[in-house]
């Protein structure tokens, strides 16, 4: 009673609000005809592809980038792919145990066997049966987006087996020298090589741009071995130069030896000719004074002579008078000996 | 407003409808369409498609999958243990066999697994170790041998599965445990062997080179010692040449000289002398004329 009251006393104030209501869900109506209408614009960033689907079929696989529209959903539907973004993972067999003790507490799980490489094997084999470590980085980039996403479910995992199937049969031919040391940049070349062939034949629509060795070791339980290899190689290089030190001390030593030999040749003939030519002068003075006095000057000579030397000797003087020259000379030798005890 | 309504929940009702009669096939899959729980068409193409509403769409993921094996320990057709691990690339190639025998893609693992293990198995036996490792790129023959496996396999899952065994790789290869100890005794000696080989090289370098040196030092000492030894000659023989260039020109006078020189040297503070008193040197002690002078002989 009441209500109808108020209903006559309000009536046309319900009208207006009818009419405004009616015409706010026409509105709300149309706006979203216009949102839904507008959801098919979408923008395809720069280093990104896209692939529009429509109903499931694929109609361009290769949508550039910028702002595209498409119909709505259910009808149309877009993928984006990275693919100029270059990626990159680490791979290979063995790896250090506080590298995945590092990498389990920082993501906090336990480790992604995909991403890293499988732990349970950490070795490789190489041709001459010794067993090593080697980790790879890979660096890819996915070139085919439809490949990559229609033709796999997972491409990334595919690749990664290509590439660790890659390293087994090229290290499998390798020497274990060649592979630690020298052999190391055709080694990666090789790994490479096989990977993109292994790839490519798949069509994964991943292209891997290298594959780099990060490092290549023995297993620490013979790491001592392989480290007194390289000792021992250093020694030799010592040795050697010890060796060619000693001959550089000993050479020249030798070279002064035979001056010095040389020297004293050289002096004692300046000085036996010096001496020759210095007594043959005297000589040849004396002997034109002994040719303009013979008697007189042998005379000299002789009583210089014996009185230089006979005041130091023992003297025997035999008185005799014609007759007496037999001289018991072993009686004077014996008193010599005696006075001479 | 109630006939919009109306008309609006209509429209709902008739899209819902119209949705059990048509269903899209993505570009990534298979779809089996059955009826009552059985196939009655498989669709390939991906796109629009009109069924009826009792029909169920059964759809199947047509991308590559991959599949690991566990590691495995084979024997070489040389007696020797491997620890092995491989993986397949694998996809459904005919849904409806896949549908009918297969189902689940857990029972597809299961059953490659089963005949992965069982050919690898009897394709090991066809090769040795060297086939596998080896220094000599030639005997190595591991991609013959994963491609063997892959057909092999495919032959019989193409067959009874719908499935298409695309790659076969070995991922892992491995030595059993006690295997590999024995492996690393070996490089541990392989490697000393090595190191001994470099220092024994090393001495034998620096030997011949300390040799060779002293071998030199000696020859140069030889040949200035014969150097010199011509030099003293050519002295020696130019004083005597000197010498006797002098002494020819006054014999006697020479022959004096050195006797008395020779005198000098010889009578030292040992000798005895016994001397006549006749001798000329004493002839005055006796008081002689001046006339007669005569040397007497000596005795030592």
């Amino acid at each position: 009673m009441k209500a109808l009251s108020l209903k006559t006393e309000f009536a046309s104030e319900i009208l207006i609000l009818r009419t405004i209501g009616r015409r706010l869900i026409l509105w709300l109506l149309v706006l979203a005809v216009i949102a839904y209408l507008l959801s098919g614009i979408y923008v395809v960033r720069v280093n990104e592809t896209g692939i529009l689907k429509r109903f499931g079929r694929i109609v361009n696989n290769r949508v550039a980038p910028g702002l595209h529209y498409r119909f709505p959903w259910p009808v149309d539907r877009i993928v984006k792919v990275s693919t100029e973004e270059i990626r990159r993972f680490q791979t290979g067999f063995g790896a250090d145990p506080q590298e995945i003790a590092e990498y389990e507490r920082s993501t906090g799980t336990f480790v992604n066997r995909n991403r890293l490489g499988s732990f349970m094997v950490p070795y490789c084999i190489t041709g001459d049966k010794n067993i090593i470590h080697i980790k790879v980085i890979v660096q890819f980039r996915i070139d085919d987006p439809e490949a990559y996403l229609i033709g796999f479910k997972d491409a990334e995992s595919v690749a990664l087996r290509c590439i660790q199937s890659a390293i087994l049969s090229t290290l499998s031919c390798t020497h274990v020298d060649s592979a630690l040391a020298t052999g190391r940049v055709m080694l990666q070349q090789e790994i490479l090589g096989a990977t993109q062939e292994r790839l490519a034949e798949l069509k994964t629509g991943i292209s891997v741009i290298s594959t780099e060795i990060k490092n290549v070791r023995p297993p620490s339980s013979v790491a001592q071995a392989f480290k007194d290899v390289i000792n021992a190689r250093e020694e030799r290089r010592t040795m050697v130069h010890d060796a060619q030190a000693y001959r550089n001390e000993v050479i020249p030593q030798g070279k002064a030896e035979a001056t010095r030999i040389m020297n004293e040749a050289e002096a004692y003939r300046t000085k036996k000719v010096a001496h020759a030519k210095g007594e043959a002068q005297r000589f040849m003075m004396l002997a034109e004074e002994f040719l303009k006095n013979r008697e007189i000057t042998s005379q000299r000579l002789y009583l210089d002579a014996v009185a230089d030397m006979l005041p130091a000797v023992q003297k025997i003087i035999v008185g005799s008078d014609h007759g007496e020259n037999i001289v018991n000379l072993r009686f004077f030798s014996q008193t010599n000996n005696e006075r001479e005890k | 407003m109630k006939r919009f309504l109306i008309l609006l929940l209509a429209g709902v009702i008739g899209l819902v409808i119209a949705s059990s009669f048509f269903f899209t096939v993505d570009a990534s899959e298979y779809v089996v369409v059955t009826q009552f729980g059985n196939p009655i068409k498989t669709l390939e193409k991906a796109g629009l498609h009109q069924k009826s509403p009792w029909q169920t769409v059964n759809r199947f993921d047509r991308r590559m999958q991959l599949y690991e094996t566990p590691l495995i320990e084979y024997l070489t057709g040389d007696k020797k243990n491997v620890v092995l691990q491989a993986f397949v690339c694998w996809r459904v190639e005919d849904a409806l066999e896949f549908f009918r025998a297969v189902r689940t893609f857990e029972n597809a693992a299961q059953k490659l697994d089963d005949l992965i293990t069982a050919s690898i198995g009897a394709k090991l036996g066809d090769y040795k170790m060297a086939n596998l490792i080896s220094v000599n790129a030639e005997d190595v023959k591991i991609p013959e041998m994963e491609a063997l496996i892959a057909s092999e396999v495919n032959a019989r899952t193409r067959e009874g599965y719908g499935i298409n065994v695309v790659r076969v790789g070995v991922s892992r290869l491995a030595l059993p445990e006690d295997n590999a100890r024995s492996v690393y005794r070996r490089m541990e000696a392989e490697r000393s062997a090595i190191a001994n080989e470099y220092r024994a090289l090393g001495r034998e370098e620096a030997d011949k080179i300390k040799a060779e040196a002293d071998r030199e030092k000696s020859d140069i000492i030889a040949n200035a010692y014969k150097e010199a030894q011509i030099i003293r000659g050519e002295g020696d023989a130019k004083a005597a040449n000197i010498y006797a260039g002098a002494y020819s020109k006054a014999p006697d006078f020479f022959e004096l000289l050195r006797t008395l020189e020779t005198y000098k040297k010889m009578l030292n503070r040992d000798a005895v002398i016994v001397m006549s008193a006749d001798s000329a040197l004493l002839k005055y002690l006796n008081g002689a004329p001046l006339t007669e002078k005569k040397k007497d002989g000596m005795d030592e």
